[in-house]
Formats: C-alpha cells, sequence, structure tokens
C-alpha cells in the first residue's frame, strides 16, 4: 500500500504541481476549480424550475445518456494503454521495483481524484439539488455513492481495456473497445428518433444507476434490482482488472501526460501536435497547398485551414459542435412548446459555438504556430496579410457548421433563419477578430504554468462577441414580431453596422500587428 | 575601390536590453559584399539577439542597420526583401509536406509564378529532399529539417543570408555540401553573416571574423588582422586569438567596476 500511495502522491503533486509555481497560479487553479464544479452546483439548483423535472422517464434517459457516453469517452484512454504515465515515472518508478498492478490501482485513485477536482460536475449537482429540495442527507450520500461506484467501474473498464491494447495490440482489440464505444454512444440516436431502442430500455450499467438514483429521489428507497445487476458489472470489470494487471505492462505504457495542469511547455506542446500531426496529418495531405493557385490571402487562408485540420484543432470544434447538437436537440425535444424554446435551443448553440470556436482555435495558434511567426515576419510585408487570412479562416471555421444546419433546416424555419443566419456571422465575426486582437495584444507565455493570458484568450472574444452581436441576438427573439418589410429595413441596416465595426476592427488589427512579438 | 568592397551590411552603436540585462552594448558591424562574415562568441555574448535585430525580429533600444543603404527603421519591408533568415532552432510548421513548405515561403517572399517550381524543385534537389517532398515535416529527420530550413532561407535569392548555428544537428557530408552552397552564393556576389561557437567552422568557412563578448565587438578582421590585434604569432590559431581577445574584454569589464568603486571613494572623502 505505501508504494501505491508513493506513486500517487508523485503524480498528483507532478500534475498539479505548476499551481504551486506562483500565488497567482494558485489562485488562477482554485477559479477555475470553482467556475468547473459550479456549472454542476448551479444546474442541481435549477433543475426543479426546468419542464425536464415533469418527465422523468426523460431525466432518467438523459442521465443514463450521459453516463455512458462519459464512459464511452473514457475509452478512447484505452485506445492509448488506459493508463496516465509522465516520463519521469517511466524513467523511476517503471525500473524500480513496484509491481504493475500496485502502479496501475495509484493511477487509478490518481485518474479518481483529477476526475473529481477537474471534470466531475455530478457531485456539485448532487449537492445543489440537496439544497434546492431539501433532499435528506442520507439518500443524497447514497446517491453520490452509486455514482462513485458507476466512475470506479468507468475506470475500471477504460484501465482493463487499455492494458489489453497494450499487451495485444492487434485489429481485434482495437475493434472490441471500438465496438463498444459504438454499442454506449448508438442509443444517444434515440433522442433524434434516427434510433429505435432508447437508454432506459437496455441493461446497461448507465441505465441501472440513472434508475436507482431516480428510485432514490422519487420513493427514497433502494431499489435492490438495479444495485444487483450494477453489481453484476463491477466484478465483471474488477475481475477482468485483476487478471490483466498481472501482466509486465511497464514494457508498453508509454508516456501519456505530457503536460500538467494549467502548464505550458513549447517542447511537450511540439510533442503533442506533433502527435497530432502525425495521426491526423497523413489522411488529409490529399488537401494540398499549391503556390500555383490563387491570390497570396486565398493561399493563406488555406493554408490556416489546413493547419487546423491536420492538428486536430478542428476536429475539437466538430466535438463542440456535436455536444452542443446535442443538447439543442435534447432541449427542442422536450414536450412544452413555447415559441421561445423553439429558438433557444439553437441560439444556445449558435452563440456558444460560434463565440468559442475562434478562442479555441486561437488558443491551438498560439501554442503550436506562433514560433513559425519567423517565417513571414523575416519574409517583408506580408504579415499582415497573413493575419487577415487567419481571421478568414477562424471565421469560416466559426460558421460552416452552424450555416449548414441552419440551411438544412431553412424550409422549418421561414423567415427567423434570416436572423439566425446574421446573428451567426455577427459572433463569429466579433469573436475571431477579438481572438486575434488578443493573441497580437497579449503575448501569452509559452513556458510556465496556468496563465491569465488563457482566460483572456477565451473570454475576451466572448465578451467581444456578444457585446458586438447583441443588436443582432435581440433581432432574433424580438424580429418575428415585426412586418417583413421592416425586418429586410433593419436587417440592412445591421448589416452595414456589422461591416463597419469589422473594418475598423481589421483597421486596428493592421496596426498593431506590427508591433506582434513571438 | 572594387564593388566587393562595399559593405552590404552596416551595423553601428548597436544597443539592446532585456529586463534589465544589457545584451548588446554599443556594437559596430560590417558585411562586404561576397564575402562570409563569421560572429564568433561565447554563449550568451549577444550574437542570437544581434542577429534577431539585423534579421528584424527584435527591436533595437538605439543604433543603426542597414542593408545595402536601406534602414531597417525606415523600410522595414524593403530590408526583409533582402534578406534570408536560418534561427538557431528553426521551427517549421510540421502539419505541411516539404514541398508545400517551400510553396508557402515562395509564396510570401514574392517570388514570380513562372519560376515558382523550378525554385522548389532546385532546393529540394540540392538538397537530398527530392525523394521526401510530399511527406509531412513532423516525420523528417532533424538534420533534413534543418535543410528543409536552409532551403526556405535560400529560395528568394537573398543579398544577405543571416545564419545563426546553421551547422548544429546536421551531419558531416550535410555539413559539407551547406558549405559548398555557402561558397556558390558568395560566386554570386551574395553574402553571408554566421554565427557560431564553433571555432573550426569559423576559420575553415569564413573570409572575416568578427569577436563578440558582452555584447561587444571585441575585434574583427581577417585572421591576419585578428593576429596583430591579439600580438600573437603567425602559427597562432584562431581558438589561441579568440581566447586572448576575450579574456582582455573580460579584465576590461572587470577593471570599470573598481575604477568607479576608487572614485566612488574618493568622492565621500571630499
Amino acid at each position: 500500500m505505501g508504494k501505491i500511495i508513493t506513486v500517487l502522491v508523485f503524480k498528483i503533486k507532478q500534475y498539479f504541481g505548476s499551481l504551486r509555481s506562483s500565488k497567482a497560479s494558485f489562485f488562477l487553479g482554485i477559479l477555475a476549480f470553482l467556475s468547473l464544479n459550479s456549472i454542476g452546483f448551479l444546474f442541481g439548483i435549477g433543475l426543479p424550475d426546468t419542464p425536464f423535472w415533469t418527465e422523468p422517464g426523460l431525466l432518467t434517459d438523459i442521465l443514463s445518456a450521459f453516463l455512458s457516453i462519459f464512459l464511452a469517452l473514457s475509452l478512447t484512454l484505452s485506445l492509448r494503454g488506459g493508463v496516465t504515465a509522465f516520463q519521469a515515472e517511466l524513467d523511476f518508478f517503471f525500473t524500480s521495483a513496484i509491481r504493475p498492478r500496485q502502479y496501475v490501482l495509484s493511477d487509478l485513485l490518481f485518474q479518481f481524484v483529477v476526475l473529481h477536482v477537474l471534470f466531475s460536475p455530478f457531485i456539485p449537482f448532487i449537492i445543489g439539488l440537496t439544497f434546492r429540495l431539501g433532499i435528506n442527507l442520507m439518500i443524497a450520500l447514497i446517491i453520490a455513492l452509486v455514482y462513485e461506484i458507476y466512475v470506479v467501474l468507468t475506470l475500471l473498464t477504460m484501465q482493463s481495456l487499455g492494458a489489453l491494447n497494450l499487451v495485444a495490440p492487434y485489429k481485434r482489440t482495437k475493434i472490441l473497445i471500438g465496438g463498444i464505444m459504438m454499442a454506449l454512444l448508438l442509443p444517444s440516436l434515440s433522442f433524434v428518433k434516427f434510433f429505435p431502442v432508447k437508454y432506459s430500455d437496455l441493461p446497461y450499467p448507465s441505465t441501472f444507476v440513472a434508475k436507482a438514483m431516480f428510485h432514490l429521489l422519487e420513493q427514497s428507497t433502494l431499489e435492490l434490482s438495479n444495485i444487483y445487476f450494477l453489481g453484476i458489472f463491477v466484478v465483471l470489470a474488477f475481475t477482468f482488472h485483476y487478471f490483466i494487471s498481472k501482466k509486465n505492462l511497464f514494457y508498453y505504457i508509454r508516456p501519456t501526460i505530457m503536460l500538467s495542469f494549467g502548464e505550458s511547455r513549447p517542447q511537450a506542446q511540439a510533442i503533442q501536435q506533433r502527435r497530432a500531426v502525425e495521426t491526423l496529418g497523413p489522411l488529409t495531405t490529399f488537401l494540398a497547398l499549391d503556390p500555383m493557385k490563387g491570390s497570396l490571402t486565398s493561399f493563406l487562408i488555406k493554408k490556416h485551414l489546413i493547419r487546423m485540420i491536420r492538428d486536430g484543432s478542428l476536429f475539437s470544434a466538430i466535438i463542440l459542435f456535436a455536444i452542443y447538437g446535442a443538447v439543442s436537440v435534447i432541449t427542442s425535444s422536450l414536450p412544452s412548446d413555447t415559441s421561445a424554446r423553439a429558438t433557444s435551443g439553437p441560439l444556445f448553440m449558435l452563440t456558444f459555438y460560434s463565440a468559442l470556436v475562434p478562442s479555441i482555435l486561437a488558443i491551438s495558434w498560439n501554442s503550436y504556430e506562433r514560433e513559425n511567426l519567423w517565417i513571414p515576419l523575416t519574409s517583408g510585408g506580408h504579415i499582415v496579410e497573413y493575419f487577415k487570412s487567419f481571421f478568414v479562416a477562424l471565421l469560416m471555421a466559426a460558421l460552416l457548421l452552424p450555416w449548414g444546419l441552419i440551411i438544412i433546416s431553412l424550409p422549418f424555419t421561414g423567415l427567423s433563419s434570416l436572423w439566425l443566419i446574421l446573428s451567426a456571422l455577427a459572433i463569429a465575426s466579433f469573436s475571431s477578430a477579438f481572438a486575434i486582437l488578443t493573441l497580437i495584444l497579449i503575448k501569452m507565455p509559452r513556458e510556465g504554468s496556468i496563465s491569465a493570458g488563457y482566460f483572456f484568450i477565451i473570454f475576451l472574444p466572448m465578451i467581444g462577441a456578444y457585446a458586438g452581436a447583441l443588436p443582432f441576438l435581440t433581432m432574433l427573439i424580438f424580429a418575428p414580431d415585426y412586418t417583413i418589410q421592416l425586418q429586410l429595413l433593419l436587417a440592412m441596416f445591421l448589416i452595414s453596422y456589422l461591416a463597419t465595426a469589422l473594418i475598423g476592427l481589421l483597421k486596428l488589427i493592421e496596426r498593431k500587428v506590427k508591433s506582434i512579438k513571438i | 575601390m572594387s564593388d566587393y568592397d562595399f559593405p552590404i551590411l552596416e551595423v553601428l552603436n548597436l544597443w539592446k536590453s532585456y529586463n534589465g540585462h544589457q545584451a548588446v552594448r554599443g556594437l559596430d558591424l560590417e558585411v562586404k559584399k561576397g564575402e562570409i562574415f563569421g560572429l564568433l562568441g561565447p554563449n550568451g555574448a549577444g550574437k542570437t539577439t544581434t542577429l534577431k535585430i539585423i534579421a528584424g525580429l527584435l527591436k533595437m533600444d538605439k543604433g543603426i542597420v542597414k542593408i545595402d543603404g536601406i534602414d531597417i527603421s525606415e523600410e522595414p519591408y524593403d530590408y526583409k526583401k533582402l534578406i534570408g533568415y536560418l534561427p538557431e532552432n528553426p521551427t517549421l510548421p510540421e502539419y505541411l509536406t516539404a514541398e508545400e513548405f517551400l510553396g508557402y515561403v515562395v509564396k510570401i517572399r514574392d517570388i514570380p509564378l513562372n519560376e515558382i517550381k523550378d525554385r522548389i524543385n532546385y532546393y529540394l534537389e540540392l538538397f537530398d529532399l527530392e525523394k521526401r517532398r510530399k511527406d509531412l515535416i513532423v516525420s523528417l529527420s532533424r538534420g533534413m529539417k534543418q535543410k528543409l530550413a536552409l532551403s526556405a532561407a535560400l529560395i528568394h535569392k537573398p543579398s544577405l543570408l543571416i545564419l545563426d548555428e546553421p551547422l548544429i544537428g546536421i551531419d558531416p557530408t550535410g555539413q559539407h555540401h551547406i558549405k559548398i552552397r555557402l561558397k556558390e552564393m558568395i560566386k554570386e556576389g551574395r553574402s553571408v553573416l554566421v554565427s557560431t561557437h564553433m571555432i573550426d567552422t569559423a576559420e575553415r568557412l569564413c573570409d572575416r571574423v568578427g569577436i563578440i563578448h558582452n555584447g561587444r565587438n571585441v575585434a574583427s578582421g581577417t585572421l591576419e588582422k585578428l593576429r596583430r590585434i591579439a600580438e600573437m604569432g603567425e602559427d597562432s590559431t584562431l581558438e589561441q586569438m579568440f581566447l586572448k581577445l576575450t579574456q582582455e574584454a573580460e579584465e576590461v569589464v572587470e577593471e570599470k567596476p573598481m575604477r568607479r568603486r576608487l572614485f566612488g571613494l574618493f568622492r565621500k572623502r571630499k
């Protein structure tokens, strides 16, 4: 046990170590922890006031979907071994007398801790719900315990399948992991009627957990059948884990964590980018960059887009779109049919997606591409074109999917689509321009711990996007009450406003870019 | 006075400090047309800072930097058209193929459309990268990446090529090719400013050498001139001269605070 704790403490210190580098880092870390967890807490407080609360069947389905997606996403780590390891651990622990099982168990505990500190909104959600409804403390504790059992089950499954992938790195192992992921994700299509079976109809561990929790909430008793089936899954996972962790996994484990929480280190980022490009790049070389075709600006736009595709940052944006799409679909699948809700789903998705994507892509640019700026900077007067084309590339990335979705839904939404299209354009334009301005004006440290620069690059473009696009968002809500003529007139007026604002912002970018620092 | 005696690069009274540390202190430098000029100095002497200022990547605190009479502060874009730059650790967009990367450089360097293909092909062949042209840069070895970065610095035929430690990480064959290519450039009437801390490289490659120490140009000239400055015999090597000159410069720097201390003492007594 002593060795397990030693490794666990080392891993925790290594992962959260960058927070200790300065008071500011520590404060920002606490802020990140509170903001991540407050989402779950606020959701718990607010849930009983939403129409979801009156639909316990739908709620069970949603919770089961959430837990299944959580397990499916965890399995992506199985494809990389299921164990989180720093390079230092390979050098020092793997060459010591520690047994693989001891190491794997300490890693399981480490993942459990990290998950609860950073990525688990469920416990704060239960606390919020307990506050809001005045649930008996014992019942709340049992609900939390059921959830924790599911988390352990998830980690055991992820590690076991990861270890299997390490010792038997064959296609069939990957097919098995991929198959389980598909089985876990497919029923989510039932929310849009593309799949006949709902989560609540399937014997998934997530379904047993969701049913047990709602039974506890509604009747304050534990339905033993659900716990019994959940227990079977846990025993199976534990047995599998017990046998697979006997193998000498030290031969196969490769470092998976390059950066600590909030840390920024060019060398590690370069390794991460190299891995991403090695994985995704060869699949996309059919998109060639041909200097013989097009103007310099169109060439540079294509270059920026190719970078986003080959290093996987655009892929992250697409995943984000899928998440917002799922939230939007679930929201619109509610029985209540007010006109406000008809627009609230797409509005939620549009504003968050179009405002957030330029920030995500700007962060990846800062990590991977800022250091390559020496090429345009030493080449003459094209640094302005470089950033203008970056603006267009960000705009395209932020608009492509929402516009696609709006155009597909055009026959159902009518003239309100005009305001959706314009709102998306305004939000994406302002967010892209502010993201570039932030990159130019604030040099984020490429080396060191969590920095305020990252908060700026996330929040400034979003604030700029909402502030700039406010007239469009207002129209999105109120325009349906106006005549078509008035709507068209207002649209023309607001397009002129957007064009003027953008010309001003691009001029500012042009002026400030001359002093950019690598 | 022949055309080759005219300076292509003039650096006068260059100053640069970072966070209170004076990296460059009144440095003067001159590179003539058709020569390879070596900037030799220990680690932290200010070589990379000087080269970054000359390449237009860092803003100087004070001084004049001109290439072919064009001042970097007055006409930065015309100035940059004349230079090619290879950083000490060139970072390349690893998500591009070797061919795409050179395409990006020629496009941003305004190479005429009808010359683009020929130039890309020429440099890929010259540095034995032809077979890897369609491979992503991420998959190339360190030496190949260095050769690709050098191709990017050469592809627009600059008047002055600025190289920061160009031979580090390159195998002996690659080093040989690069040296030959630099000599060819000189024959074409162009110039090279190369920074190195490898004395044998400077001795074999450079026509003239500038010894930089603590941000100052301690001495510069041909080997014979440096021997005279260092007051050393004909059989002395560049290494011996370098050590003597940098040691002398160190002593001069150390003397100053002593003088200041003494003067301070007298002032107090007054």
